[in-house]
């Protein structure tokens, strides 16, 4: 290995581009001739995602490209995309080997992941991965449906089939699967090149998925609700035990017609947090 | 659903989200606040899961609007200062009325006065009406039950001074006072725990004429002595007898119930008064402690080098303070204040 090879060396190369939250890029690709190859790959390479306090069982994962050093294929590790190679999985799918070489770029860990329906990946952030640092990650939904809801910063991703998605999650984001069929996307990571970079420039926001039925959102009109509300203010604002609070949210939620879950209310305390400490930083 | 219903609620920071000025409120009814600085009173708040939680976020507009349907008291005081000078004791003194609502040095005025007309997103007619607004909407009470609301003060931060023109189109009617206090012993005190405005970059490029790269390089205490320097000179220059009232330190802890009562024209009931008494015998910001004066300490506690920072940066500015205070100096204290209100 030569001194410029070295990790020590190799920390993030990319171009630093500001400001990029969720980019919806301009590839598509064939979802299904993906997920035919995906069904195909024997079971036995899927392992419950390393980050096992943040989800609940259900967060599954494949590698496709993996670096000798990581602990396990599937971590992504600070080395740069020379030091990771393709896994004997990507080998025999190769639909999603022709997407990535469509998309050129220098990719580093590359897998498989998927949502169990009725599972949940909770609020988390992945430091650093971000465009402002030079760092991207990258989703190809290959299975996914209306009833999937990716949310980032409280906004909900409109994340379809075939679609190639740039997800800031260097910010808190989470997802829920209450489809009835398991989520399955291709997560790809890489720096940011002049190619990516003008990738950013010509993408767009997505077309938006149905409202109505989003757990954030019906959170959101709860809370309307409550503030206008004195009895339910009072009522609410006088539980000092978090774990009862967010019990009695849901609750009174439903009753007056709001389908949300304790974990849009755990959402909501770690935003309202954020917001209030993050006024501080300079 | 009336929107514009904020009974019970309090506007505690303002902040900028796609492009316009936003209100984040949290439901707080009639409890006083008596920590010594507003944020901290906030901070305590925010224990509590419904503050984080269910919090109101609202354009800036919902807040005027709500000033205009429920106005409250304006501020019949405004105190500037020059910082380590006895502000907290005033203010904590004037809190230990339940007829007062004392607001101090809370951040979202200093967004106002500061960072809401570089932002570009509102003019100065709009900034008056928010600083209106904001303490309107906290100088109200929402239970019946509560002590009646009688008067309201309200602390900037000591490098606010220089936005003096924006106070007074906000509150014209608000009597100010201007507290000061030799500069050594301020410029010493910040030496040894430096507040954070004294850091470079937090005021943005404060000296004039300075850019922010020559304010970081700057030698520390020279930047110190600049800062606090131009805030003493904006007191002497924003100084307006017609309704500031000049202390400094050494005619403390006495002038609170003399002075500077009378000059706010507010009969503070004579229970509270008592309570008054009793606390300002403690330190201003730690009311456990008893208050031992400390000028001698902190000048023995200079430098040479310190000295003559502030000879060449502040004194002249404190120099004339004192020239003001001479000049327009009330014709005596007065002790039987109370006689003397309606």
């Amino acid at each position: 290995m030569t001194p410029l090879e070295s990790p020590a060396q190799a920390q993030p190369q990319g171009v630093m581009v500001q400001g990029m939250q969720t980019a919806r890029l301009p590839w598509r690709f064939d979802a299904a001739a993906a997920l035919a190859e995906v069904n195909a790959l024997p079971s036995s390479l899927w392992r419950t995602h390393f980050n096992e306090g943040r989800h609940d069982g259900g967060w599954q994962a494949l590698a496709l490209r993996s670096a000798p050093e990581a602990p396990i294929d599937v971590v992504p590790v600070d080395v740069p995309a020379s030091g990771y190679a393709d896994t004997p999985a990507l080998e025999q799918c190769p639909t999603l080997r022709a997407m990535l070489d469509t998309m050129a770029l220098p990719w580093k860990s590359v897998r498989l992941m998927q949502l169990l329906p009725g599972c949940e990946i909770k609020e988390h952030t992945d430091a650093g991965v971000c465009a402002a640092r030079g760092e991207a990650r990258l989703h190809v939904p290959l299975q996914t449906g209306e009833q999937v809801f990716f949310h980032v910063d409280g906004e909900r991703i409109p994340l379809r089939a075939g679609e190639c998605w740039y997800v800031d999650v260097s910010r808190p984001h989470r997802v829920r699967n209450r489809g009835s069929q398991t989520r399955v996307h291709l997560v790809a990571d890489t720096s940011v090149d002049m190619r990516l970079f003008e990738a950013f420039r010509s993408s767009d926001a997505g077309e938006p998925l149905p409202d109505p039925s989003d757990p954030w959102s019906q959170f959101i009109r709860f809370r309307d609700f409550v503030g206008a509300d004195a009895e339910h203010s009072a009522r609410l604002s006088a539980i000092t035990n978090t774990a009862e609070f967010v019990q009695e949210s849901v609750r009174m939620g439903q009753d007056a017609g709001f389908q949300f879950d304790a974990s849009d209310v755990e959402s909501a305390m770690k935003a309202g947090r954020r917001a209030w400490v993050e006024q501080w930083i300079l | 659903m009336d929107s514009v219903n904020f009974s019970g609620w309090r506007p505690i920071r303002f902040y900028i989200a796609k492009g316009q000025v936003m209100v984040d409120w949290i439901r707080m009814l009639d409890e006083p606040m008596r920590e010594p600085f507003f944020q901290h009173g906030i901070q305590s708040q925010m224990q509590h899961p419904f503050h984080l939680a269910f919090r109101r976020q609202t354009p800036l507009h919902d807040l005027l609007a709500w000033h205009e349907r429920s106005p409250g008291l304006d501020p019949s005081l405004v105190i500037f200062h020059v910082s380590r000078c006895g502000s907290t004791l005033i203010t904590q003194a004037l809190a230990e009325s339940p007829h007062h609502l004392q607001l101090s040095e809370p951040a979202p005025v200093d967004f106002l006065l500061r960072q809401a007309l570089p932002s570009g997103l509102i003019d100065k007619a709009q900034v008056v009406r928010a600083l209106r607004a904001w303490v309107s909407a906290w100088a109200q009470r929402c239970d019946s039950a509560s002590p009646r609301l009688e008067s309201v003060s309200i602390k900037l931060d000591a490098w606010n001074t220089d936005k003096a023109p924006l106070v007074a189109d906000a509150w014209p009617e608000a009597r100010w006072v201007f507290l000061a206090r030799e500069p050594l012993s301020v410029l010493v005190s910040q030496m040894r725990e430096r507040a954070f405005f004294l850091v470079p970059g937090t005021l943005g490029a404060c000296l004039e004429g300075l850019s922010f790269q020559e304010l970081a390089l700057m030698p520390h205490e020279l930047y110190c002595a600049r800062v606090l320097g131009d805030i003493y000179g904006a007191m002497a220059r924003e100084f307006d007898p017609a309704r500031t009232l000049l202390l400094d330190h050494t005619e403390l802890p006495g002038a609170i119930e003399t002075d500077l009562l009378a000059h706010m024209r507010w009969q503070m009931p004579a229970d509270d008064r008592a309570r008054m008494r009793e606390r300002i015998t403690r330190h201003g910001k730690h009311p456990h402690q008893a208050y031992v004066p400390d000028t001698e300490t902190k000048h023995s506690m200079a430098s040479d080098h310190l000295q003559s920072l502030t000879a060449q940066w502040i004194a002249p500015h404190y120099q004339r303070i004192q020239d003001l205070r001479q000049s327009y100096r009330p014709a005596a204290s007065h002790p039987l204040v109370e006689e003397a209100l309606p």
